[in-house]
């Protein structure tokens, strides 16, 4: 009782002794106020805490009547006061009718009748004590008068219970059966009360609300009501509370003194927004079903994943499957007093055993109903999962985030139910999490409200936002609503489809599948799988509209022929996607099935990284054309990756693994490369760091390429500039690299740099045009251009070379390995090193090459083979040429010298007109072509 | 002020403390679900422990949009909560229906 309450209650039983009769009713009447107003203890105290004072002054007021009245009665006539008293004594009638003076007179016979009776009967009285007598009647007087007053009493008494009892079980005022009111048909209107939200600490809304409560309570007690209908606070809006009020000056008034609120920061809350506010199902609430993941948030299991089993009936408790913590007390200490201290640690998650609990804490343990069902220390364990009921409140079912780690610990258990997708999509759903909240319907598609007040309501997507879609609807229980354009949370929408729509599955596990719908039901939509031929349940919202049958790139994240590393020392290339699971090419040629969480990375090398050496010492990269050239095959293709000496290589001649192989570098031999110039851009170039390369320098004019063994020729040689700047001037070469020399200057002191094709050569003291000194020279025929073959030999580039021209037997002279290690500086079977570079060599090569036919064939068949191949296109006949007969080759190439024409034909056109035509030309080697 | 034994009736929605509830039952339902004294744990099977959304109803509640809503606008003045878990026990809604009171539960599950 308050205080308050307290006061007024004194202040009645005061008023209770003076004025007696208004205090009755006024106790009543406040009494059923309270009653009203307030809760029934109250009610209790005032009527125990009342009767027995009220019964008391009653007492003591009719006393003090009843001595009054006697008094005066003996005033007046004594003796017939008496006798009426005595008749009083008797006859309760009789006092009632005593009072009616004008009745007196008419009935004096009878009452004397009376009377005598009474003397009869008084007769003992009257003889005895007077004084005693009158005591008695005194007595039996108050008697009467205190059940008179007790009667009225119970009167109030029967009237206040009535009313308390009224109270208590009025009839219960909520909604009837009959009088539903759908809540579509409360929606709020202009009228309504405005709504306004009040900033305030955030933590503090509900003691605010309460406070509020409170407050107006107590105005409204004290007679000053504050004009706020309603104040409330959602867990979901932090930081503020709702006052609804017809007058905002009377929200001024309700927090005026209130701490903790900024009445400044007060926004009016758009009525289309009041259901919003209240809706009882948030948006981000997932709903509590058997089967979805949740997280406990309190005791021993705190934050561990628990799969809800069961849900009691009011729906408070939850069931929960869980993987016990339970170390059996195995790792528990004991004290000095042999008292059991129990581990603080929390034992790791490991499935029941039942073995284990037995061995340890044998007592504890029972066996349950079914098999693999025990009850151990009064939890029950099926199949090793822990049961037990927790309670609503300490379940969390937002932000679940289950990992992979937890699900396999389910999985685990369980082994033919798989894992339950839709379950762990509810658990992740998540409002803050941007991939989950991406919107995934698409104006023109079909949806259904699935829950609030405009549940089933049928409408198309016209437009939507980040979480919001505006929908018409095209189909509600009401018809007002029909075409009418709304706003709806993505959240509460799903996709309606048919059966036999075409569609494509955009979220989950089966993403980018496309199938036929063949059966809708709720939520779930059963589809069949263009890929796999299989049905597949799923979330209708996974899925949109689609007519294109889509069967590749499951996953963005690899895709075929990606380099992927498996492991620390596994490389591979994928040769297969399947569902969930790759087909990877390792870089040991073994063919391995890998689902996308066992690969560890894409490998994104650069091309500077991808590069490695062919068995001939050459560079290889991304791209060349190699073949392989020990085993049976000879397969051959273009390198697709290099990972360190395994090379992946795609053939089209291959059909298995999409024609890619793998092979280590030391096996193959380059056929062509990819592009001639991309060593000078990217990375070093590695046939300059080959020791076998050392100095030689591969000349590459304009896409006439020339790698050739030794130094390049060039080098210490005297040159006269013959164009650019420098034109004229003479020096000596000090550097050269594919396209520029440096020159010292013999003029100065200064050394310059010079495109190789600026320059002439002196040869015996005759200026020599740079091709010719390099390719020209060559390219004449060994028997008929004789005079450039002395050039050559007196080039001073070694004897060797020397040997070369003068030898005619140029079978000899090339074979010569030796010398060609001379030049190199290198050991290793350097004609074949710079064999290959011919090999990946171009146009230019042959040009040279046409003239040395027999010399180079002599050493370096099968390389030229590979070479002819690809370059002349008449890959046999080279291949003839080359692998059979060494001097023969001659003939042959006089066949293909009998082309000449042909060549002429092509003009140097394309094939030459790579850009050598002018340099032809300038080389002035057209005539020597012609020639041949 | 607020304490961890409040409850909230799954019928009305009011919140008030257990023991209220077991003293003096339910201010708006106790004709219907009679809490008061009841030995069978009453309150426990139709009181939830576990809501949300604090509403302060006034007595003026008729005016009120929100009382109306929530469809609490002909309770008593107090605090009610927005959402209630939980649904009242089957044979209290069959015994509800007897009587033409129309149950709706104040989880978030009534669709209409």
């Amino acid at each position: 009782m308050s205080d308050e309450e307290k006061l007024k209650q004194e202040a009645m039983n005061d008023s209770l002794l003076n004025d007696e009769p208004t205090a009755y009713e006024d106790r009543g009447a406040k009494r059923g106020l309270d009653v009203d107003e307030d809760d029934d203890n109250n009610n209790d105290n005032n009527i125990n805490a009342g009767r027995p004072k009220n019964a008391s002054t009653l007492d003591d007021e009719e006393l003090d009547d009843g001595e009054d009245e006697d008094e005066d009665e003996e005033d007046e006539a004594p003796g017939k006061r008496r006798k009426r008293r005595r008749a009083n004594q008797f006859i309760d009638i009789e006092a009632e009718v005593d009072d009616e003076e004008e009745d007196e007179l008419d009935e004096e016979d009878e009452e004397a009748e009376l009377l005598r009776e009474q003397f009869i009967s008084d007769d003992r009285g009257e003889i005895g004590d007077e004084a005693n007598n009158q005591d008695d009647r005194l007595h039996r007087q108050f008697d009467r008068r205190r059940q008179e007053a007790e009667d009225q009493d119970a009167e109030q008494l029967a009237e206040t219970l009535k009313q308390r009892y009224r109270k208590t079980h009025t009839v219960y005022r909520g909604d009837t059966a009959d009088g539903t009111v759908s809540q579509k048909l409360l929606m709020p209107s202009i009228n309504d009360p405005p709504i306004y939200a009040i900033r305030v600490n955030p933590g503090r809304e509900k003691d605010l609300v309460r406070k509020l409560y409170e407050k107006k309570r107590t105005l409204a007690r004290k007679g000053v009501p504050l004009d706020i209908l309603t104040v409330f606070q959602r867990d979901s809006f932090k930081g503020y509370i709702y006052i609804e009020a017809t007058k905002p000056e009377a929200i001024e008034r309700a927090l005026n003194g209130v701490p903790g609120v900024y009445m400044r920061n007060r926004l009016l809350v758009p009525v289309g927004e009041y259901p919003d506010l209240l809706k009882q199902v948030k948006s981000t609430d997932v709903e509590l079903v058997p089967g979805i993941y949740v997280r406990l948030t309190r005791g021993k299991y705190k934050g561990d994943l628990a799969i809800v089993d069961n849900l009691s009936e009011n729906g408070l408790d939850v069931r929960c499957k869980l993987v016990p913590r339970l170390d059996y007390g195995k790792n528990d200490d004991f004290d000095k007093d042999g008292r059991r201290i129990k581990l603080k640690l929390r034992p790791i998650p490991r499935l029941f055993s039942e073995q284990e609990a037995r061995m340890y804490d044998g007592e504890g343990l029972q066996p349950g109903r079914g098999t693999r069902t025990y009850f151990y220390r009064g939890d029950e364990y099926i199949d090793g999962f822990l049961f037990k009921d927790f309670k609503l409140q300490f379940v969390q079912t937002n932000d679940v985030h289950p990992t992979l780690e937890e699900l396999d610990r389910f999985q685990t258990g369980g082994t033919e139910e798989g894992l339950d997708l839709a379950a762990v999509a509810a658990s992740i759903k998540n409002k803050n999490d941007p991939s989950t909240s991406k919107n995934i319907f698409q104006a023109g598609d079909k949806v259904e409200i699935r829950r609030g007040e405009l549940a089933r309501t049928i409408g198309k997507v016209t437009s939507c936002s980040l979480n919001e879609v505006s929908i018409t609807v095209t189909d509600s229980g009401d018809a007002n609503f029909v075409n009418q354009a709304i706003t709806v949370p993505a959240s509460d929408l799903r996709k309606v489809f048919v059966s036999g729509d075409h569609v494509r599955v955009v979220q989950g596990k089966h993403a980018d599948e496309t199938g036929l719908v063949i059966k809708t039901d709720g939520d779930n939509v059963v589809l069949l799988s263009d890929q796999t031929q299989e049905d597949i349940r799923l979330f209708a919202n996974y899925l949109i509209k689609a007519t294109d049958s889509y069967t590749d790139s499951f996953n963005s994240i690899y895709s075929i022929k990606d380099m992927v590393q498996l492991n620390a020392s596994t490389v591979g290339v994928i040769v297969k996607t399947e569902k969930d699971i790759f087909q990877i090419l390792t870089s040991e040629g073994r063919l391995v099935k890998v689902k996308p969480s066992g690969i560890a990375s894409k490998l994104n090398l650069s091309k500077r990284e991808q590069a490695a050496t062919d068995r001939n010492g050459s560079t290889i990269r991304v791209g060349d054309t190699v073949k392989e050239s020990l085993g049976d095959k000879k397969r051959e293709g273009s390198i697709l990756h290099i990972y360190k000496n395994a090379l992946f290589i795609e053939s089209h001649e291959i059909i298995e693994n999409l024609g890619i192989f793998t092979t280590n570098c030391i096996n193959v031999t380059t056929i062509s490369t990819k592009d001639s110039m991309v060593s000078r851009s990217l990375g070093p170039d590695l046939s300059k760091m080959n020791p076998n390369l050392k100095m030689q320098n591969p000349i590459a004019a304009l896409g006439l390429r020339a790698k050739q063994g030794g130094r390049d020729k060039l080098l210490s040689k005297d040159v006269v500039v013959t164009g650019g700047n420098y034109k004229g001037l003479k020096g000596k070469v000090v550097d050269a690299d594919d396209t520029f020399v440096r020159i010292e200057l013999h003029t100065k002191a200064k050394k310059i740099k010079v495109g190789k094709n600026n320059i002439s050569v002196f040869v015996r003291g005759e200026a020599v045009p740079y091709l010719r000194f390099i390719g020209g020279g060559n390219s004449g025929p060994s028997s008929s251009s004789r005079p450039e073959v002395p050039a050559y030999s007196s080039s001073g580039n070694g004897s060797s070379w020397g040997s070369t021209g003068q030898g005619g037997g140029q079978t000899s002279a090339w074979g010569g390995a030796t010398a060609w290690g001379g030049n190199g500086g290198g050991g290793r079977t350097p004609a074949v090193g710079n064999a290959s570079t011919w090999g990946g060599g171009n146009a230019s090569s042959w040009g040279r090459g046409a003239g040395n036919a027999s010399t180079w064939n002599g050493g370096n068949a099968s390389t030229w083979g590979g070479g002819n191949a690809s370059a002349w296109g008449g890959a046999n006949n080279n291949n003839n040429n080359n692998n059979n007969n060494n001097g023969g080759g001659n003939s042959n190439w006089g066949g293909n010298k009998g082309g000449n024409s042909a060549w002429g034909a092509s003009g140097s056109g394309s094939t030459w007109g790579n850009g050598s035509g002018s340099t032809w030309g300038k080389g002035g080697n057209r005539s020597a072509w012609g020639k041949q | 002020m607020s304490s961890r034994t409040d409850r909230a009736c799954m019928l009305c929605g009011i919140i008030q403390p257990f023991r209220r509830f077991v003293d003096d039952g339910c201010p708006n339902c106790e004709s219907v679900l009679h809490f008061q004294d009841n030995e069978d744990g009453q309150v426990q099977d139709c009181t939830s422990p576990s809501f949300e959304g604090l509403v302060a109803l006034g007595e003026d509640s008729n005016k009120s949009w929100v009382a109306r809503w929530l469809r609490i606008d002909s309770f008593v003045p107090g605090l009610y909560a927005v959402k209630v878990n939980g649904k009242l026990p089957p044979h209290f809604i069959n015994d509800l229906t007897d009587q033409n009171i129309s149950y709706r539960p104040r989880d978030g599950s009534a669709d209409d």
